[in-house]
């Protein structure tokens, strides 16, 4: 058999798997859906949405909410560039400016890309996985309100122009209270505070879900790869996020109540602060990457109709950047006077991370060429992700040599070098996600013309805004700056960059339009419009309160693909109530059942309280106490409420 | 091929270097650590750049090979894989790795501990620029940095405020000024000239308006201006000039500078026993003539909002008095 | 309907205990964000010990055993009890749940009073220098927890006592026992840092 016959019967599988996946779809609503509907139903109205437990509304919740932050960290980031269009700009002032780029940049981290990779987790990973529910539903509630809170937080200061200004590191002492009195940075500490306990809190629950919850068969070995890339993610968080919460917690004491963390004249040391923010800062960047790299390698294997190549040098790839991400952190702090030897320690630890991404990029090359790509939207974006990432990569390993790295570091050299890997790494994959996962979430398919002019203005908008700012960073161009001299020749690239950011700015429009528009299509007949072999397919799309009407039993890597007629499922879940398969960690072999806590509005309440006593933190030192005590009478509330009736199941879900 | 000569090849390259020159620019070198950093910008551009190519090129010829039907066997995948993704990407970034030591090795500090040492000390939004002989001040400048040409100087950076950092791309990369901390570098600069530099780690509202020069002159134009630094101000010998130091000395100005020679004994702005002598004022803002300057006294908020100066309410001829009285501290 | 039942669960048991049990990864979870706090703060301490010449700095006394001494002890002994209860939560009778839930809350209680004295045998106050900012930092962030495990214990007593235990909450009373054994490693590891640290550095 050639290859284009072999690969023209699996895609002829793929269709005929589409058809078998109807089984465990819920086509209208027969007597055992309906039971199972009543059973795991929202409750109506806006007051489902804030007592939901629900993985799927959760996830939607998040990933619209942080594409709104998005959105917003976009419009800032586009006057910066119209202040920077040309020298002596008048547009906005010194302070505005720095308040401007300290939100950008809290907002594109903490605010946008560490939640909405989290959001897909949510909503993905337990449809990935075929089970009905993520592990901790009241938990997940809880994270997401506290985020809200948390951006709310951050733009009510904005707003009232008491926005946070010392960039979105906060560096001591220029954050200590000699030199920024005031609130903002009280605010920036506090609103860190709630987004890392979100997801923190989002994180656990993703690994616990991951370890126990997958349908019977999925063993590790099995695991879709961006479950894989959720998992690491999840670990990444787990182990760096304290470090910043530490570092912003001091801060905020040494501000609050006079502590001498980072108070010179007390022995308080600022350095330790950059060494505990780039403990966690760098890995950051790897748990917003990492994601994408899971959802890269998915919409390659959907898009070429064959399983991915080198499945396992993947997950490899995905766990070695998770490790060697922690070793790497020094590479922000060269011009900080270190001893050369941990230089050069850090400098070796920096290039070897490049290896497990340059073996994932050659990893997708081989896929695309052993399969028939088909050229879709979703597509496009990953080979836009391809071309922009490589080119921060190499940016990157450049920057990892100490001696370079003083020339360029702080300049917009540095500033072209992340926008091209975080773009690229992420917001390239992410629109690709969008485009993919678009007709599972609303059942509806986005449109591809609008969507490839997305796209291609997206990939010209933003080179033609960064590519320039390397050059920028040679002659001369410091970062953070507001304004610069007309005679330091950096007009016509900053003009440049100006232009392209409007390019950009264009295609996120072309987006937004091409969202509304699909909105108001009727939703379409195809469950799995991509033929694609992942779990989440098997089901309706979008899919029931339930995921699915029959539990998928997985026999393979390829659920869909490899044929398997009919499809294995489960069955002796009692169905009058929350309860789900537990399975165990290596193999998902079914352990026991479980039953979930319903809807609730406690999670909301805490979450309330939780960030109320921030906020009056920032004002008052008085209230850590009764904050506390407020908090305990909640969890015990709550701890009663539901102990006694929703554990069972009744009451929505 | 004989027509491929080495100046052909190298032409590109210095049409570049000329386009990215400048006296606040990386590829501009003029010094030793400089020169040695770009060397090394240059290979990692060019293995880095090919590298780049080549992947794209993979790419786009896996797809038309696919799109032809000729596919990879598993043997072959695996090599590609092994080959392109792992063994020549280790190769390049171990030779970055040690072509970056060797170059990082010339940046110690340690050859030149006699080396004439001049101290600069980073404040909210200038440099303070010291020069001592054993523990005595014998200049006391700001953001102006004059050095004899081909002589290595070290640097010892403090802060008394927040964190800056010190850079000036044409003779070196960066180095922190760190409050409670003292960091050395060393520059040379190989030729005579002007070279631009910058506050490149963010301080504060006006981190914008925080550059420096510095001023590499032959050794015995240095050495004069050195010893001329040494002297107290000039006194005034007109009626106006001395008008101008009554008003320096009893308005607000002598509340945070200091020129020696006179009862003004400020600390929190720089020292202005010299001030006619520089080039700039606002740390490299303003171009320093009579009007810039008259300016600045009058509104240093215009400028450089947010600045520690404050706006000063003054007579005009009390201004022109204080200028004309400036004017002569060469 | 073109499905086949490769497997049927029914015969599975409803909960299970121990790292079956998702609550205990996710108990697990928490504990190891926890940890990585108080080993940050650790090497938080040995890094302000790089700016002193002295430790502590003159203006500060060693601290002193007095209260930290014994609640070490109590905390760690406080473990026993729990481990009883650790192990005999599946299956123990209600009353003697409720009762050594109890006593343990009531001892719990006390190592939160210790904590409180500790502050004074400390010698420093928190704002006087890193010294005295990180030490208070390392003991008041371990109170916090102790606090959590004092109401977490006293809840479950409560309840044990006014309610019918079922399994889940059975499963409940063994993670507050595994957190208890954390925070006792934890504060061994806390309590040389500090106490040892402060006298032998």
């Amino acid at each position: 058999m050639t290859e284009r016959e072999e690969t023209q019967l699996e895609l002829a599988d793929a269709e005929l798997d589409c058809v078998k996946a109807q089984a465990l779809r819920a086509p209208g609503l027969g007597e055992h859906d309906a039971q199972l509907h009543e059973v795991w139903k929202p409750r109506k109205g806006w007051v489902g949405w804030l007592m939901t437990g629900d993985h799927k509304r959760l996830g939607i919740l998040q990933i619209v909410t942080a594409f709104i932050f998005f959105l917003l960290g976009g419009l800032e980031a586009m006057l910066m560039r119209l202040q920077l269009m040309r020298a002596e700009n008048n547009l906005l002032s010194a302070d505005l400016y720095n308040q401007i780029f300290t939100t950008h940049g809290t907002t594109m981290m903490f605010l946008f890309a560490v939640p909405i990779m989290q959001g897909f987790g949510i909503y993905l990973v337990p449809l990935m996985i075929g089970t009905r529910s993520i592990a901790f539903p009241r938990l997940a509630a809880f994270a997401y309100w506290t985020y809200l809170a948390g951006g709310i937080m951050l733009y009510t200061a904005f707003f009232l122009g008491i926005g946070p200004d010392n960039g979105w590191f906060s560096y001591v002492p220029l954050a200590n209270s000699d030199f920024s009195p005031g609130k903002r940075a009280d605010y920036w500490a506090q609103m860190i505070t709630l987004t890392e306990i979100s997801s923190m809190a989002t994180a656990i629950q993703l690994i616990a879900t991951i370890f126990k919850m997958r349908a019977p068969g999925m063993s590790l070995n099995r695991m879709p790869l961006f479950v894989w890339s959720i998992l690491i993610q999840s670990f990444v968080v787990v182990f760096a996020m304290p470090a910043v919460a530490t570092a912003s917690g001091m801060l905020a004491s040494d501000r609050l109540i006079q502590t001498k963390f980072f108070q010179i004249a007390q022995n308080g040391d600022a350095i330790l602060y950059q060494h505990l923010f780039w403990y966690f800062g760098h890995p950051e960047v790897y748990l917003i990457f990492i994601p994408a790299l899971g959802i890269v390698s998915t919409i390659i294997q959907t898009f070429t109709g064959r399983s991915i190549f080198g499945y396992l040098p993947l997950v490899l790839s995905i766990v070695s950047t998770g490790f060697i991400g922690f070793g790497v952190w020094v590479h922000h702090m060269f011009a900080t006077g270190l001893p050369q030897l941990s230089q050069s320690f850090f400098t070796a630890a920096s290039l070897v991370i490049s290896i497990p991404t340059t073996v994932q990029i050659y990893c997708w090359i081989v896929s695309l060429w052993r399969g028939k790509p088909r050229f879709t939207t979703a597509l496009l974006w990953v080979l836009g992700f391809v071309q922009v990432l490589v080119m921060g990569g190499l940016t990157g390993v450049m920057l990892a040599s100490v001696p370079f790295n003083t020339q360029v570091h702080d300049t917009y050299f540095v500033v072209a070098h992340f926008h091209y890997v975080l773009i690229g790494g992420a917001v390239f994959p992410l629109f690709g996600g969008i485009y993919y996962w678009f007709p599972k979430i609303t059942g509806r398919t986005l449109g591809e013309t609008l969507g490839k002019w997305n796209f291609w203005l997206f990939l010209i908008g933003f080179n033609v805004t960064f590519f320039p700012m390397h050059i920028l960073g040679f002659i001369g161009m410091p970062r953070r700056v507001y304004t610069y001299l007309p005679q330091m020749g950096w007009d016509n690239l900053s003009l440049t960059a100006t232009i392209g950011a409007g390019i950009l700015f264009t295609s996120v429009w072309l987006f937004l339009i091409n969202a509304a528009k699909a909105l108001r299509r009727p939703v379409l007949a195809l469950d799995n419009p991509w033929h694609a072999d992942g779990l989440e397919w098997a089901t309706s799309s979008p899919p029931p309160v339930y995921n699915y009407k029959r539990l998928p039993v997985v026999e393979s890597r390829d659920p869909l693909w490899k044929r398997t007629d009919p499809m294995p499922v489960l069955t002796g879940l009692d169905e009058t109530k929350h309860e789900v398969v537990i399975t165990s960690v290596l193999d998902a072999i079914p352990s026991h059942r479980e039953h979930l806590p319903g809807a609730s509005p406690w999670p909301f309440v805490l979450a309330i309280v939780v960030s109320g006593g921030l906020w009056v933190l920032v004002y008052t030192s008085y209230a850590w106490w009764p904050s506390l005590l407020l908090i305990g009478a909640i969890i015990v509330a709550w701890y009663y409420r539901n102990s006694k009736t929703e554990r069972s199941g009744a009451g929505g879900f | 091929m004989k027509w491929i000569s080495p100046a052909l090849l190298l032409t590109p390259r210095l049409t570049l270097a000329s386009a990215l020159g400048g006296n606040q620019s990386a590829l501009n070198p003029h010094g030793p650590l400089a020169s040695r950093i770009s060397e090394l910008w240059w290979y990692m551009f060019a293995v880095l750049t090919a590298g780049y190519v080549v992947t794209l090129v993979i790419l786009f010829w896996a797809l038309r090979q696919g799109r032809r039907g000729k596919r990879p066997d598993l043997i072959k995948s695996r090599n590609v894989v092994l080959i392109w993704g792992l063994a020549i990407p280790g190769v390049v970034f171990t030779s970055v790795l040690f072509y970056s030591v060797l170059v990082g090795q010339t940046m110690s500090v340690d050859p030149y501990k006699n080396a004439l040492t001049i101290h600069i000390t980073g404040k909210q939004w200038w440099w303070q620029v010291r020069y001592l002989h054993g523990s005595d001040v014998i200049a006391d400048t700001a953001n102006e940095i004059h050095v004899p040409v081909g002589v290595p100087v070290k640097l010892k950076l403090s802060s008394t405020d927040v964190i800056h950092s010190f850079w000036a791309p044409n003779l070196s990369g960066k180095m922190d000024l760190i409050p409670g901390r003292t960091n050395e570098t060393w520059i040379r600069a190989d030729k005579e000239g002007v070279w631009r530099g910058a506050c490149a780690e963010f301080c504060g509202v006006q981190h914008a308006h925080m550059a420096f020069e510095v001023i590499a002159e032959k050794s015995d134009k240095y050495y004069q201006w050195l010893d001329w630094q040494r002297h107290p101000a000039i006194t005034p010998t007109t009626d106006q000039q001395r008008h101008g130091l009554m008003t320096f000395v009893t308005g607000p100005c002598g509340m945070c500078h200091a020129v020696r020679g006179t009862t003004a004994h400020g600390s929190a702005g720089p020292d202005l026993t010299h001030l006619a002598g520089r080039r700039t004022i606002a740390a490299g803002t303003l171009p320093n003539t009579r009007g810039h300057l008259g300016g600045w006294i009058v509104n240093a908020q215009g400028p450089k909002p947010g600045n520690y100066m404050p706006r000063l309410n003054m007579e005009p001829e009390q201004l022109d008095s204080l200028l004309s009285y400036l004017e002569i501290l060469k | 309907m073109n499905v086949r039942t490769a497997i049927d669960v029914s015969g599975l048991e409803v909960e299970k205990f121990g790292s079956a049990d998702t609550l205990w990864w996710g108990n697990l979870g928490l504990i190891v964000v926890e940890s990585t706090s108080f080993a940050l703060l650790i090497a938080s301490y040995f890094f302000f010990r790089m700016r002193y010449t002295q430790w502590p700095p003159d203006d500060a006394g060693v601290p002193w055993f007095t209260f930290g001494l014994p609640n070490l002890i109590l905390i760690v002994a406080i473990c026993l009890p729990m481990s009883r209860v650790n192990k005999n939560a599946p299956n123990a009778s209600q009353p003697w749940l409720t009762k050594m839930l109890a006593v343990s809350a009531v001892l719990m209680a006390g190592t939160v009073a210790l904590r409180v004295f500790e502050f004074q045998t400390l010698h420093t106050g928190y704002s006087e220098h890193s010294y005295g900012s990180i030490t208070w930092a390392l003991l008041f962030m371990h109170g916090i927890e102790l606090g959590f495990g004092v109401g977490d214990t006293a809840v479950l007593a409560v309840y044990s006592a006014t309610r019918e235990l079922d399994r889940k909450h059975r499963a409940d009373i063994q993670t507050v026992c595994t957190f208890w054994n954390f925070l006792a490693i934890s504060w061994v590891v806390i309590f040389a840092v500090v106490y040892l640290g402060g006298r032998m550095l």
